[in-house]
């Protein structure tokens, strides 16, 4: 896969200006991802599909400057993450709201319930969603930088410009902080059954 | 949320006991519009536009003036020659 995508790269770097279709095929590759890590890095669902088409369009203009270090995907991760950790930056400047601040949570009881079919995967993305909407940014961010991303501490304390044991340390609370949350949400929402 | 063979594989445990990893997290997606693709596209060319714009206004200058100087020294050796 990593082969593949240095191939596209490639292709994408040698292809003549204008010509997007070795780009194009990267972008579809990691699209639905990229979307998702903006819309849960920002929470901001409105403004996720425009961040990620941002992010691509950095990655397009810095396609001549990326060497294969790195791999492809971590490359895109590393654009992304500074793009939506600089519009956080710029909403809260905006704002002027507290980004340390915790969130009052609730579990949802009345979100509707999906039938119990092939939704279940949706009803789970939900949840999940839910979940980390609930989380305060200080937790949520360097989950999902870890979690998600599968950066290292060392990147999450670079980028966060925090040091590498405040980075572990929320680390821990965000995982501890997101099972229980979950885990309620999954009981919550756990359909049921009707003994006839 | 189908599976990436992209996605990376979570320890069950990390270093230093810093709790389960969520493994929900991992395969998390989520599917962009049907017009994602072709905006992206709009927003590349028009960056592209106006990157060529801006090269051709700083440039052009550059060049006239560059060969106003080449005209005048060219001027200037013939006179001396005649």
């Amino acid at each position: 896969m990593a082969d593949q995508d240095e191939e596209l790269i490639q292709r994408a770097q040698q292809s003549p200006e204008g010509d997007l279709r070795a780009f194009e095929e990267l972008v579809r590759k990691y699209q639905r991802r990229i979307v998702a890590n903006c819309r849960h890095i920002t929470r901001d669902p409105n403004n996720a599909e425009d961040l990620a088409q941002e992010v691509f369009v950095k990655a397009f203009f810095g396609l001549r400057g990326f060497e294969g270090r790195s791999s492809v995907r971590h490359w895109l991760q590393t654009i992304k993450v500074n793009h939506c950790l600089n519009h956080l930056k710029k909403q809260q400047r905006a704002t002027l709201v507290d980004l340390d601040e915790e969130e009052s949570w609730t579990p949802a009881a009345a979100v509707p319930r999906p039938a119990a079919n092939g939704l279940e995967t949706l009803a789970e993305r939900q949840i999940i969603e839910r979940v980390l909407d609930s989380m305060s940014t200080t937790l949520r961010i360097p989950l999902i930088l870890r979690d998600m991303d599968d950066l290292s501490y060392d990147e999450i304390a670079n980028m966060l410009d925090i040091g590498l044991s405040a980075v572990k340390m929320r680390i821990k609370r965000a995982r501890q902080e997101f099972r229980e949350r979950y885990e309620l949400e999954v009981q919550m929402n756990r359909p049921i059954q009707i003994q006839l | 949320m189908s599976p990436n063979p992209e996605t990376p594989k979570l320890p069950e445990s990390d270093e230093g006991d810093l709790g389960r990893p969520a493994h929900e997290l991992v395969e998390l997606e989520q599917e962009p519009s049907a017009n994602f693709v072709p905006i992206l596209r709009r927003k590349i060319y028009r960056r592209t536009a106006a990157s060529q714009f801006v090269n051709f206004t700083w440039n052009v200058p550059a060049i006239v003036l560059r060969e106003m100087l080449a005209m005048a020294v060219e001027l200037f050796k013939g006179n001396t020659r005649a």
